[in-house]
């Protein structure tokens, strides 16, 4: 247990809501590790708790080494957690080379922003093509890659993709999800939530499985594709 | 000449009106705050002048420049961190909250002055420059000027730096604003300070100008309300050209239709847009519905 | 969770709300009377409803001042009646309904005065009829309240009416013969104050065989350059003008930066105020005429009482007066004890209104040289407005009538 990102026994919420009763999860350096699981298992919750936007009432969450539970949001990516929010949530009157900016707020990030900048126009050229244009303007395709971009120019230890596929045209998603698995083959760690759990087991070396706030199942991709249980349960193999 | 000087005198008045809608704008485009008591502000300016003016002797346009902007920005961070940021998510309670300020800042000039009207008096209060055969007010074109540079001065922020964008990203979603790393309450802190900061520059700007009594604030605010509406929800170059339309449109029907019409022509002006293009003559379509999650 | 309410619509709201704010608040004056019998040495209670906070605060403090100086200099009594005042704050409708009901309910006053405002003294004196305790107003301007057939309302004060008619009888009768050509720009603030002012001057100066042009301006604009303009290009020699301190201001320092510089200008209800002199400059306000409520401490012949009020004054508060509120207010204080006098020391609405029936103090005989003559409809005739003129030195001396100008001063134009 030594993995980049450590989360250990997790409890968080909205009010007196509980959403999360008692979450670990590990996530080792260069790894896919994906969270699959029903709407409404709290996976969303999960990033959240992680990235500082929602409060944990216990455990922690320990960032290479630096225990960042409960700090707030703002501080948090400082600390190399980046989340690309479900829903994407581009600044939409900001032109896309602004929003890629603004990836780089932080300032361990900043310094280095014009080169991450290129890198990301490199992988992905649609962006660099579009760069003054307003991001709201965007295909969804075209958005979730300027999320992602924007995420990968905080240049984080985790990045963290919530829903990536969603509201995604399904040849968009594939090209998608070859893209995720192309960053990580490039080294960068990805803690990756979908309810689209075929596709995210099969690029992932790591998966858990959520159900109403506690971690079910643990293994490799390949062993939870082939658990019977999970078959039935969420992809339709009866 | 006439309708020369007329026009002259709309956009002289219209400056006036941008440089206090711009102020309003910064709060209301950017935190999405209603500040009803922004003209108390820009009061409470016209009376620091006044202040200065009388106990230090310090000319009014001195007085903008080092005291008010200062203590301006200070007022307005003020305002952010003990009344608005506690009641952040709850447009309804900030606008009663606001309002309370109103009442509280008129209350406070009523008590320290009785009531009595302050004026300020130095050579600019009359001096004019001949402008083609219209008599240009010197005092009035400060003001103008002074809308004209801040202006500019905010739009190449916006535009030009990452804090800008900063700026602007919060404007548009506050919770992925966080996720970048952006201090949201800070920046919200900064953008009242910048507010109140301008307003009360505005005031002693303006100090030449208008005799200071507590209710004058009104008298600004509603057409600076217009103004923000008519430009634009955060838009600084819509407020700029906002106001001076404002003014224009103000004076001109002053002249041809008749004084007592001028608020109802521009009143009018303010709904048809509100109807027609509620995102503002320069503001973009949906902009007034975002930045509130 | 997704509760918005779009900025615009809260916007929108307070643009109104503003706006109705704006709108609610202008001095003027009016309302009713009523009342209840005492005994030969039974106690006189007096309420004032007036402004003691919000923005007219100032003032309703000057009055209340201005009333207990004058009870003071009547050795708080009248006849053999003990008189005692409570005062209660109230600058709108509610706020003076609720005054009325406590000062008649709680404090069991016998007459109420006041008020400096006319919704207060409108909507009190309704209130106060209701309950049959007598109403003398004594600052509330506006004519129709003693024009509402209230038989238990008494006005001791001047009304819009009077001073459009000192206004207009200043110009034909004092200006008249200076000026080069009997000609008038007649500009008024466009509420129903101004309006009234200006509809009485225009048809006096008419009948009186000016020539006369007409204007009007808000009283909470921020430009007045059209109405400035509109008057210069009249060419006329008077300018005449009503409102408030702050848009005469604003009027005087357009005309100076526009080089409109009629032979006279007259300023009507307002414009005396210091801040008016310290604003518009010594160049830009010598030789200005104001037509409005004069402390005349100067003229003790024809003021005989004020030199008294003002000595007073200094000597309980220590401060200069607040303008001419609390001076206005010690005369109306001191023809409400005249009225009670006249109706011996019954305070009923009926003995009150004869009493004021009775009443014939000739003009001289109030402390700012007025008198005291109630008509049918509760109205003081005996009012005579003075005309002032602004100096050089910040000093106002009357101007007009002659017989309320002091040795050494006299008419004279710019």
């Amino acid at each position: 247990m030594s993995g980049i990102l450590e989360v250990t026994g997790l409890h968080s919420g909205y009010g007196d809501l509980e959403v999360l009763h008692g979450v670990d999860l590990s996530v080792e350096k260069g790894a896919i590790v994906s969270v699959v699981g029903a709407n409404g298992a709290g996976k969303s919750t999960l990033l959240g708790t992680i990235a500082g936007v929602v409060r944990p009432t216990q455990g922690s969450i320990v960032i290479d080494g630096v225990d960042i539970t409960g700090i707030a949001a703002h501080k948090v990516v400082g600390h190399g957690v980046a989340l690309v929010p479900e829903g994407r949530k581009l600044f939409p009157f900001l032109s896309v080379e602004d929003n890629l900016r603004l990836g780089a707020f932080h300032k361990a990030a900043r310094s280095r922003s014009k080169a991450t900048r290129d890198e990301i126009y490199d992988l992905f050229p649609r962006l660099a093509e579009r760069r003054t244009q307003m991001a709201g303007s965007l295909s969804g395709g075209e958005q979730q890659m300027c999320a992602i971009g924007r995420g990968m120019m905080a240049l984080p230890k985790v990045l963290m993709l919530d829903e990536p596929s969603l509201g995604l045209a399904p040849i968009v998603v594939e090209q998608m999800f070859g893209l995720i698995s192309n960053l990580a083959s490039s080294g960068l760690t990805i803690l990756l939530v979908e309810q689209n759990v075929a596709d995210a087991l099969e690029l992932s070396s790591r998966a858990s499985v959520l159900e109403q706030g506690q971690i079910t199942m643990t293994g490799s991709g390949p062993e939870l594709l082939a658990d019977p249980g999970l078959q039935s349960a969420y992809l339709g193999i009866a | 000449m006439g309708v020369l000087t007329i026009i002259i005198s709309g956009v002289l008045v219209g400056g006036m009106y941008a440089l206090i809608a711009i102020g309003l704008n910064a709060v209301f485009g950017v935190v999405r705050v209603v500040n009803f008591a922004h003209g108390e502000l820009v009061v409470l300016g016209m009376y620091t002048a006044y202040f200065a003016w009388t106990v230090w002797s310090v000319d009014p346009y001195i007085t903008a420049v080092l005291i008010a902007l200062p203590l301006g920005f200070l007022v307005g961070l003020v305002i952010q961190r003990f009344v608005v940021q506690r009641l952040l998510d709850e447009p309804l309670m900030q606008m009663f909250a606001t309002f309370g300020l109103l009442m509280l800042l008129q209350n406070l000039f009523l008590a320290f002055t009785r009531g009595e009207p302050k004026a300020v008096r130095v050579a600019a209060s009359s001096a004019s420059l001949d402008f083609f055969g219209v008599s240009v007010s010197v005092s009035r074109l400060v003001v103008l000027g002074a809308a004209i540079v801040v202006t500019i001065i905010l739009v190449v922020f916006l535009r030009q730096t990452l804090y800008g964008a900063a700026v602007r990203a919060v404007s548009q979603d506050r919770g992925t604003a966080a996720l970048m790393g952006i201090n949201v309450k800070v920046l919200y802190m900064v953008a009242f300070g910048v507010s109140g900061a301008i307003a009360l520059m505005a005031g002693a700007l303006m100090s030449p100008i208008y005799t200071a009594s507590p209710a004058l604030g009104f008298s600004f605010v509603l057409p600076a309300f217009a103004v923000v509406v008519l430009g634009g929800l955060g838009s600084i170059g819509g407020s700029l050209i906002g106001g001076l339309i404002v003014g224009v449109v103000e004076a001109l029907s002053g002249y041809f239709l008749d004084p007592a019409l001028k608020q109802a022509v521009w009143f009018t002006l303010f709904l048809a847009v509100l109807v027609i293009r509620p995102a503002g003559l320069f503001g973009r379509a949906g902009s007034e519905e975002i930045g509130q999650r | 969770m997704n509760k918005r309410i779009p900025l615009i619509t809260l916007a929108t709201a307070g643009v109104l709300v503003l706006a109705a704010c704006a709108s609610s608040g202008s001095p003027s004056g009016g309302s009713t009377s009523g009342g209840s019998g005492s005994g030969d040495s039974s106690p006189i209670k007096i309420g004032i409803v007036t402004p003691l906070s919000g923005a007219y605060g100032s003032e309703g403090q000057e009055e209340v001042r201005g009333m207990q100086l004058a009870l003071t200099a009547n050795g708080n009594k009248v006849g053999n009646h003990p008189v005692t005042l409570v005062t209660a704050d109230g600058f709108v409708a509610n706020d003076a309904i609720a005054a009325v009901d406590r000062l008649v309910s709680q404090e069991h006053v016998n007459i109420i005065t006041g008020t400096y405002a006319t919704p207060t003294s409108l909507a009190g004196s309704q209130e106060a009829a209701k309950l049959n305790v007598p109403w003398i107003e004594t600052s509330a301007i506006t004519d129709s309240l003693t024009q509402r057939g209230l038989d238990t309302y008494i006005r001791t004060g001047a009304r819009a009416f009077d001073f459009a008619s000192a206004s207009a009888d200043f110009l034909i009768k004092g200006l008249g013969s200076k000026v080069d050509s009997k000609s008038v720009y007649i500009d008024a603030e466009n509420g129903p104050y101004g309006t009234a002012v200006e509809q009485t001057q225009v048809s006096k100066l008419k009948a009186a065989g000016w020539k006369v042009g007409q204007g009007s301006h808000a009283s909470a604009a921020t430009d007045v350059t059209d109405s400035v303009l509109a008057a210069k290009n009249a060419k006329p020699a008077v300018w005449l003008l009503t409102g408030y301190n702050p848009d005469l201001t604003l009027l005087l320092r357009t005309a100076a930066a526009q080089n409109f510089k009629p032979q006279a200008i007259v300023l009507t209800g307002a414009g005396d105020a210091q801040s008016v002199y310290q604003a518009v400059g010594a160049k830009d306000l010598t030789g200005t005429f104001v037509v409005a409520y004069s402390s005349l401490i100067e003229s003790p012949k024809y003021a005989p009482g004020m030199a008294k009020y003002y000595k007073a004054y200094k000597a309980k508060y220590n401060s200069e007066p607040l303008g001419t509120v609390s001076a206005t207010a010690y005369t109306g204080m001191t023809a409400v004890l005249e009225i009670i006098k006249a109706a011996g020391g019954k305070t009923d609405t009926q003995s009150i209104k004869a009493g004021s029936l009775k009443v014939d103090v000739p003009l001289g005989g109030l402390p700012n040289g007025w008198g005291l003559q109630i008509d049918q409809q509760g109205q003081n005739q005996r009012i005579e407005l003075t005309t002032v003129q602004w100096r050089s030195d910040g000093t106002l001396p009357a101007v007009w009538p002659t017989k309320a100008v002091k040795t050494g001063e006299k008419l004279e134009l710019k």
